[in-house]
C-alpha cells in the first residue's frame, strides 16, 4: 500500500521533470542581437577602469573630454583589472558589464576563447602610430583584440653610487659582477630573480630560442623552440653565472629587492614598479636597457595593457571610437603625466617628456623592442617548469640539455591535458 | 469491511468505511488538500490547496527553466550560460524536495485522519489542528530558517561541485562562447589515463601520507607532553607557562608560515646565519626537498601543539585524582601512573577531535603552499617535493584550467578522508565499549 503511493509519486515526479525538461524556454526565432543601425549614438558608454585612483582619475577627465567631443555620456567605473575578466563573465549576460574593458595583455586568449571581448575594426593609417610590439600583444589568432595603452617591461636599474656607467655589453656586466661579488660580505655585483622565465626570456631570445613559433600573428603552440640549439646555449648561459657563484641559488625577488635597497647589489633587473621602492631606501637610482647580450639587443618579455571591446556591447561602432579615443596621443600623453606609465604610441615615446627622463627613457627603450609575452592561454603551462629546468640547472642537477628536454616534456604533456 | 457506527454516534458525517485512508490520501495525491477535504476538514485542505497553487504559480518558470537547464546545460552559446543554468537546475531541484516534503506530509496527513475517522472517531477540528500545530511544530518551525540556510550554503556548493566533475567545464568549454555538457564518468577515466598524473602521483601521494602521520602525531604528542608537564604540582607561574605555550595558536598561521617562510631562507634567513656563526655550513631548507619537508613538519608541530596542548589540559584537569592517589599507594612510578592512567583516558577524550586533525593535515594545504608553494621542483615530475596531493590538484586544475577535474579530484579525496575517519570513528566506538569511563 505505502510503497504503492511512493512509487506513484516517484512516477508522478520523473514525468514532470521529464515534461518540463521538454519545454525549456520559450525562444523567439530571432533574439535580441546586435541590431543593423550600429552606428546610432548611445546615451552612455559604461568603461570599467582599474581601480586605482591614478587610473580612475585620469579616465574620468578624458571621459569629460569625450562628451564634449562626442555628446556621449561615459560612466567610468572602477573594478580591480585582474577581476574584470571574471566580473564579465557574470554582469555581461544580464546587460550589467561594461561597453569598454581592461586587463593585461596575456589574458586576451582566454577571453577570446571565452567570447567575452570582439575583433575590432581600425583603419591601417591610425594602427601605425603604436608601437609595433604593443600592438603585436593585442592580436590573437591572428585577429586585432583591442589597443594598447602601456607598455611594461624590466631594465637594468643600478646604483649610481656602486655602478657610474652601465655597462656597454652584458658580457661585461658579468665581468663587472665577478670583479664586485663577495658573497661571504653579502656583496653583489648584479642580481635578478633567474628561477623565474620572465627574467630569463631575453636570453633565450638572444641565443635563438623561442616559445612558441610566431606564425603571421597566430602562435604555433605545437612549436615549442625551448629545447633547441639556441636555448639550450642560453641555458648554458645562465647556468655559468650561478657556477661561478655570481648569483646564489633559490633567489627570491623579495631578497633582490632586500639587498638592493640596503646598497648591496650594485646592479639587477626589475620592472619600473620597483623603482620608488628603491628611492625611498635612499638609493640613487639609474635605469637603462639591458646592454647587448650575445652581440644582439636583449629582447625582454613585455606586458601591454590594453583596451578591449566587450562582446555584450550594444554599441560596438562606440565603443571602438571610445578606445581609439583612449589610446590617442592626447589621451595617453595625459595619462603618461598622471600615472607615470609608459605609453604605448611611437610618438609619444620620442616624444620629450618621456625621451629626457633617464629612468623613464631605459624603460621605455626596453618596451619599445620587446616581445609580448605569448597571449594564448597555453602559455600559462610555460612558467612553472621553465622556472624549474633554471633550478635544476643552478643547483646542478642537471645539464641545461636535460633540463630543457624535461621542461619541453612537462609543458607539452601539460597542454595536452589542457586541451583534453 | 468495517462495520458502519451506530446512528447514535456524534459525527455528523457517517461515512466511515475501510476504504477511507486510502481514498483520502489518494485525493491528496491528485491535488494537494483535496483528501482533507474528504475528510471534511475544509479548512486545512484548504491551505495545503492555497500552498500548492502558490509554489506552482511562483515556481513554474523557475523550476521549468532550472530543470530544462540542469539536462541540457543550455542550447545556443551567448544565449545560454551553462554555469548558470547547471545553478539555476540545483536550486529548482532542492525547491523540488522542499515541495515533495509538503506534499508527502499533506498525503501522511489524509491518510493518518482518514484512519481516525475510519475507526468512527471525529477528525480533529481547525482550532484542535491549530493548537497541535503549535504546539508540537515550534521546535521544527524555529529551526527552519537555520536549515533552509544550511541547504543553501553546504548543501547547494556539494551538489554544484558533484555535478561539475561530470561536465567538461574547462577553458574551452567556457561560457558564453561555449556550452558545456554533461560527460558521465569520463573524467575520473581521463585524469588517470593522462601523463602529467601518473607520473608524479605515487610519490606525492606518499609523502601526503608520511605528512599526515608525522605531522598530526608528533604535534599531538607534544602538545601531551607540555600539558603533562605544566599540570603538575610542582611547576610554578603554571598561567605564564600556558598563555606563552598557547601563543602560536594566536598568531594568524598565515602571517607566522610567511615569517617562517623567510627565516628558512638558505641564503639570507636568520636561520643558515645562525648556524654560520656557530661555524656550520648551512641548510638548503628551501631548495632540497628532504630539508624542506622537516622544515614544513617542524613548522606544523609549532603551529599545531598549542591546540592539542590546550585540548590535552582540559582533560587533565577532569581526571579525578582519587585515581592518581589510589596508585601511589599501590606503589605506580610515574611511568605507570601515565601509561594507564592519563594516556588512555586522554586518548579516549580526545580521539574524535585526533581523527579531525589527521583529516585537517591530510588537506592542509596553507602550510604548504605559503612555505614554498610545494617546491624545490623534482626533475621529471610535474609536482614539487613537498607537494601534498591537495596543494599539488590545486595548481594542477588552476594552470590547465580544468575545473571539472578539480571538482573530480576533490571528490576522490572527501570519499578517501571520509573513508579513514569513519573507520577511525567506527573503532573508537568500540574503545568506548570497554567502559572505562562511566
Amino acid at each position: 500500500m505505502k510503497w504503492r503511493i511512493w512509487g506513484s509519486i516517484a512516477m508522478i515526479f520523473l514525468l514532470t521533470v521529464g515534461v518540463l525538461a521538454g519545454c525549456g524556454p520559450q525562444r523567439d526565432a530571432d533574439p535580441d542581437k546586435k541590431e543593423a543601425g550600429k552606428e546610432e549614438k548611445p546615451e552612455q558608454l559604461v568603461i570599467w577602469e582599474n581601480k586605482e585612483a591614478r587610473h580612475l582619475k585620469h579616465t574620468e577627465r578624458m571621459a569629460e573630454k569625450y562628451e564634449e567631443k562626442t555628446g556621449i555620456q561615459v560612466k567610468v567605473v572602477g573594478v580591480d583589472i585582474l577581476k574584470q575578466q571574471e566580473k564579465l563573465t557574470l554582469d555581461g549576460p544580464n546587460n550589467k558589464g561594461a561597453d569598454v574593458v581592461t586587463w593585461p595583455h596575456d589574458r586576451i586568449g582566454e577571453a577570446a576563447i571565452k567570447g567575452l571581448i570582439q575583433p575590432i575594426d581600425v583603419e591601417e593609417d591610425r594602427i601605425h602610430a603604436y608601437n609595433k610590439s604593443a600592438l603585436r600583444a593585442m592580436q590573437y589568432d591572428g585577429k586585432l583584440y583591442g589597443l594598447p595603452r602601456n607598455t611594461e617591461s624590466i631594465a637594468l636599474i643600478y646604483n649610481k653610487d656602486r655602478m657610474k656607467e652601465p655597462p656597454k655589453t652584458f658580457e661585461e656586466l658579468i665581468r663587472f659582477a665577478e670583479e664586485n661579488t663577495d658573497p661571504a660580505k653579502e656583496k653583489y655585483g648584479f642580481l635578478y630573480e633567474g628561477e623565474n622565465f620572465y627574467h630569463d626570456f631575453f636570453v633565450f631570445h638572444a641565443f635563438g630560442g623561442y616559445v612558441f613559433k610566431d606564425e603571421g600573428g597566430r602562435m604555433n603552440t605545437e612549436d615549442i623552440g625551448l629545447n633547441n640549439e639556441g636555448s639550450i646555449q642560453a641555458m648554458e648561459t645562465i647556468g655559468s653565472w650561478y657556477k661561478d657563484q655570481l648569483i646564489p641559488r633559490g633567489l627570491k625577488a623579495d631578497t633582490v629587492n632586500g639587498l638592493f635597497k640596503e646598497g648591496k647589489v650594485a646592479a639587477v633587473l626589475n620592472g619600473p614598479w620597483a623603482v620608488k621602492d628603491y628611492e625611498d631606501a635612499g638609493i640613487d637610482v639609474g635605469v637603462s636597457p639591458i646592454p647587448p647580450i650575445n652581440g644582439k639587443d636583449p629582447k625582454t618579455f613585455i606586458g601591454v595593457k590594453g583596451l578591449y571591446v566587450s562582446a555584450y556591447t550594444r554599441n560596438e561602432y562606440w565603443a571602438t571610437d571610445l578606445v581609439r579615443f583612449l589610446t590617442g596621443k592626447e589621451a595617453l600623453q595625459d595619462r603618461f603625466k598622471t600615472t607615470g606609465e609608459i605609453p604605448s604610441r611611437t610618438d609619444l615615446l620620442e616624444h620629450p617628456i618621456v625621451k629626457d627622463d633617464e629612468q623613464v627613457n631605459g624603460f621605455a627603450e626596453q618596451a619599445a623592442s620587446g616581445v609580448p609575452m605569448p597571449n594564448v592561454p597555453e602559455m600559462s603551462q610555460v612558467w612553472d617548469p621553465m622556472a624549474d629546468a633554471v633550478s635544476f640547472v643552478a643547483k646542478g642537477e642537471q645539464t641545461p640539455k636535460e633540463a630543457l628536454d624535461g621542461a619541453v616534456k612537462q609543458i607539452k604533456e601539460k597542454l595536452q591535458t589542457q586541451k583534453q | 469491511m468495517a462495520s458502519r457506527p451506530t446512528v447514535t454516534d456524534r459525527n455528523p458525517h457517517p461515512v466511515p468505511s475501510g476504504s477511507v485512508p486510502r481514498t483520502a490520501a489518494l485525493l491528496s495525491a491528485l491535488v494537494m488538500g483535496l483528501g482533507q477535504m474528504y475528510n471534511r476538514q475544509w479548512w486545512k485542505g484548504l491551505s495545503f490547496l492555497i500552498i500548492e497553487i502558490a509554489f506552482l504559480v511562483v515556481f513554474f518558470d523557475f523550476l521549468n527553466m532550472g530543470l530544462w537547464g540542469i539536462v541540457t546545460l543550455g542550447t545556443e552559446p551567448f544565449l545560454d550560460h551553462s554555469i548558470m543554468l547547471l545553478a539555476q537546475g540545483i536550486i529548482a531541484l532542492i525547491l523540488i524536495v522542499f515541495g515533495l516534503g509538503v506534499y508527502g506530509l499533506n498525503i501522511r496527513d489524509a491518510y493518518r485522519i482518514g484512519k481516525i475517522r475510519a475507526r468512527g472517531e471525529k477528525p480533529p477540528t481547525i482550532g484542535e489542528t491549530r493548537r497541535m500545530v503549535t504546539d508540537r511544530g515550534y521546535p521544527y518551525f524555529l529551526v527552519m530558517p537555520g536549515l533552509i540556510l544550511l541547504v543553501f550554503t553546504v548543501i547547494f556548493p556539494i551538489l554544484f561541485m558533484v555535478a561539475l566533475a561530470f561536465t567538461n567545464y574547462d577553458l574551452y568549454h567556457s561560457p558564453p562562447a561555449r556550452l558545456v555538457d554533461w560527460v558521465g564518468f569520463s573524467n575520473f577515466i581521463n585524469m588517470f589515463q593522462s601523463e602529467l598524473w601518473r607520473n608524479s602521483f605515487v610519490s606525492v601521494f606518499s609523502w601526503t601520507i608520511v605528512w599526515t602521520l608525522v605531522s598530526t602525531t608528533v604535534q599531538f604528542a607534544l602538545g601531551l607532553f607540555l600539558a603533562v608537564l605544566i599540570n603538575q604540582k610542582r611547576v610554578r607561574f603554571k598561567k605564564f607557562f600556558r598563555t606563552v605555550l598557547i601563543l602560536p595558536w594566536a598568531v594568524p598561521s598565515f602571517v607566522s608560515i610567511l615569517v617562517f617562510s623567510g627565516l628558512f631562507d638558505g641564503h639570507f634567513g636568520p636561520i643558515n646565519q645562525m648556524l654560520g656563526m656557530l661555524g656550520l655550513s648551512g641548510i638548503p631548507w628551501m631548495t632540497e626537498p628532504l630539508w624542506t619537508r622537516i622544515a614544513l613538519l617542524l613548522i606544523q608541530f609549532w603551529l599545531g601543539f598549542p591546540f592539542s596542548m590546550a585540548l590535552c589540559t582540559g582533560v587533565l584537569q577532569s581526571i579525578s585524582s582519587d585515581l592518581y592517589q589510589a596508585a601511589e599507594v599501590d606503589g605506580a612510578t610515574a611511568w605507570q601512573k601515565f601509561r594507564n592512567i592519563t594516556l588512555p583516558l586522554v586518548l579516549y577524550a580526545t580521539a574524535p577531535v585526533l581523527i579531525t586533525q589527521y583529516a585537517f593535515n591530510f588537506n592542509n594545504i596553507n602550510v604548504i603552499y605559503l612555505f614554498n608553494q610545494g617546491k624545490p621542483a623534482v626533475p621529471g615530475q610535474s609536482a614539487g617535493g613537498t607537494d601534498i596531493l591537495i596543494s599539488w590538484v590545486y595548481k594542477l586544475t588552476f594552470e590547465v584550467h580544468k575545473f571539472n577535474y578539480a571538482a573530480a579530484v576533490t571528490i576522490i579525496m572527501s570519499l578517501f578522508v571520509m573513508g579513514v575517519s569513519l573507520y577511525q570513528f567506527r573503532k573508537t566506538r568500540a574503545f568506548k565499549e570497554e567502559d572505562l569511563i562511566q
